[in-house]
């Protein structure tokens, strides 16, 4: 009988019942309903070690252990698996719901110049929400530098290093801006000196993309993260490496899938267009940074507007050669210009999970950005 | 008379986005608090673009795109008989017309569907 009440309570599954019984009907009645009582008492604990998993004790320090490789998009020639790794890592600091995170840097031993900003951004985020944070400082010399340079570590409270002098360490920048209106002066710590800025089109890259940042990519919409009013809410880094400048802007704003949908009955005119695009690409995340590329759509959907990725692209064009990306949530897209070759190339494809924002991407040798002067002309007809 | 206002010493080296809301030393905020007036005197009005970091689209869309819809210009004349672009760079001069013939294509349309 008291068996049969065990079954209905479901403690016991009554076809898991039946096999027990099968097997152990050479047993006596009180001996099965022992086995039968510790059974379920096993599963029981089992339940609770399980639920006792996802709760935070208070003042408790949840470590989380980050990757070797900082990246979000693997090389072809590379192993997918760091991205993915990495990203998961990324998800699990974005989805932090406690009060103190530690994270064990131990083990880093490359960074990406633009997943390490996704990172950095992500900290700032938490911090900002009043998550104390803590780390565990990195074993390679190389990347504790790194992580002195770019601010991360003392975004961690870690020691920081004793001397940033390496070579590929010591041109690491970083800026930031609230959310709320763009500052332009601040991008100014990401502007070269060797760089003359009146001859250079990465300025006006971006100013744009962080304009985009604020106007866009921090709309109103269900999936928007909340903000206090003074909260940083753009980032940008910029590398100069072997003579290549790598420079790049980050929001963890809503993405071009949702500050831009695509939604084909309101734009009768691009459908064909657009089907066309749609039977080559997958993922709305790709299709939206796409549809934003090609028609310079814009959400306001007025005729003067939609302009911000053209000035995006000219950085890379202005230069002659070099890489121009975007990362927004789950999708990427690359512009590549190599030099000798008329034509850029450009591709798109999925990330192995989501950065949950959205990220600019340009890198081009630094000589090659350096324009000759033009003579100064007058007049306002062409 | 020509004025002539030099963005970098004038208003900033540093040029912002589009409108006031979302950005400091904006196109809309350049184009309200010094070339209107300017325009408004009756004077002819020379932009002189250079000595800045750079200019994003939208900056230069607003001044001059949005100078030809707040003025209501309809021709190439009426814009060059009371603005002028100074600039060493080849580029900004082109995309500043281009904003400005791409508004006058619009007012052209717009008179022509009323």
């Amino acid at each position: 009988m008291k068996i049969l009440a065990a079954v209905r309570r479901r403690i016991v599954s009554p076809l898991h019942w039946l096999a027990w019984d099968h097997n152990l009907k050479k047993l006596g009645y009180g001996r099965k309903v022992w086995l039968q009582r510790r059974d379920c008492k096993v599963r029981a604990q089992t339940r609770r070690k399980r639920s006792n998993a996802h709760q935070r004790i208070r003042g408790a320090r949840d470590t989380l252990l980050a990757p070797s490789y900082f990246t979000i998009a693997a090389a072809l020639n590379e192993r997918s698996e760091a991205a993915r790794h990495f990203l998961a890592f990324l998800r699990r600091v974005r989805t932090f719901r406690g009060k103190h995170l530690c994270i064990d840097m131990s083990r880093v031993g490359r960074l990406i110049v633009n997943a390490a900003l996704l990172f950095k951004a992500e900290l700032c985020y938490l911090s900002a929400r009043g998550v104390k944070l803590s780390g565990k400082p990195a074993t390679k010399a190389r990347s504790q530098q790194v992580l002195t340079q770019t601010g991360i570590a003392e975004l961690l409270s870690i020691p920081l290093a004793k001397a940033v002098d390496r070579e590929d360490t010591l041109h690491w920048r970083h800026a930031s801006g609230v959310w709320t209106r763009a500052q332009p002066s601040r991008l100014a710590a990401l502007l070269d000196p060797e760089l003359d800025p009146t001859k250079s089109s990465l300025y006006t890259g971006m100013i744009e993309s962080v304009s985009n940042a604020i106007e866009h990519a921090y709309a109103e919409h269900p999936s928007r993260r909340h903000l206090l009013p003074e909260q940083d809410g753009w980032w940008g880094f910029q590398q100069l490496r072997d003579g290549v400048l790598s420079t790049c802007i980050c929001d963890l704003g809503i993405g071009f899938t949702n500050a831009l949908p695509v939604r084909l009955w309101s734009e009768p005119d691009l459908l064909h267009k657009l089907m066309a695009l749609w039977t080559h690409v997958k993922g709305a995340d790709v299709q939206s940074i796409l549809a934003a590329i090609e028609y310079g759509r814009s959400s306001t959907n007025a005729p003067q507007r939609g302009k911000g990725l053209r000035d995006a692209h000219r950085v890379v064009d202005d230069a002659g050669e070099g890489h121009f990306q975007i990362a927004s949530n789950g999708g990427f897209y690359f512009y590549k210009r190599e030099p000798g070759k008329k034509d850029a190339t450009m591709g798109t494809r999925r990330l192995q999970g989501s950065i949950a924002g959205t990220i600019y991407f340009w890198s081009f040798p630094l000589k090659s950005q350096i324009l000759p002067a033009e003579p100064r002309v007058q007049g306002a007809i062409p | 008379m020509t004025t002539t206002l030099h963005v970098a010493q004038q208003f900033s080296k540093f040029p912002g986005g589009r409108y006031r809301r979302i950005s400091e030393f904006s196109g809309e905020e350049f184009r309200e608090r010094l070339l209107e007036p300017a325009l408004r005197s009756g004077e002819k009005v020379t932009v002189d673009l250079d000595g800045v970091a750079g200019y994003g689209s939208s900056f230069l869309e607003e001044v001059f795109g949005g100078i030809v819809r707040t003025m209501r210009w309809i021709s190439r004349e009426q814009v060059n008989s009371h603005i002028a672009i100074e600039t060493n760079r080849e580029s900004w001069r082109l995309e500043a017309n281009e904003y400005i013939d791409d508004e006058l294509k619009r007012s052209e349309a717009r008179k022509v569907s009323a």
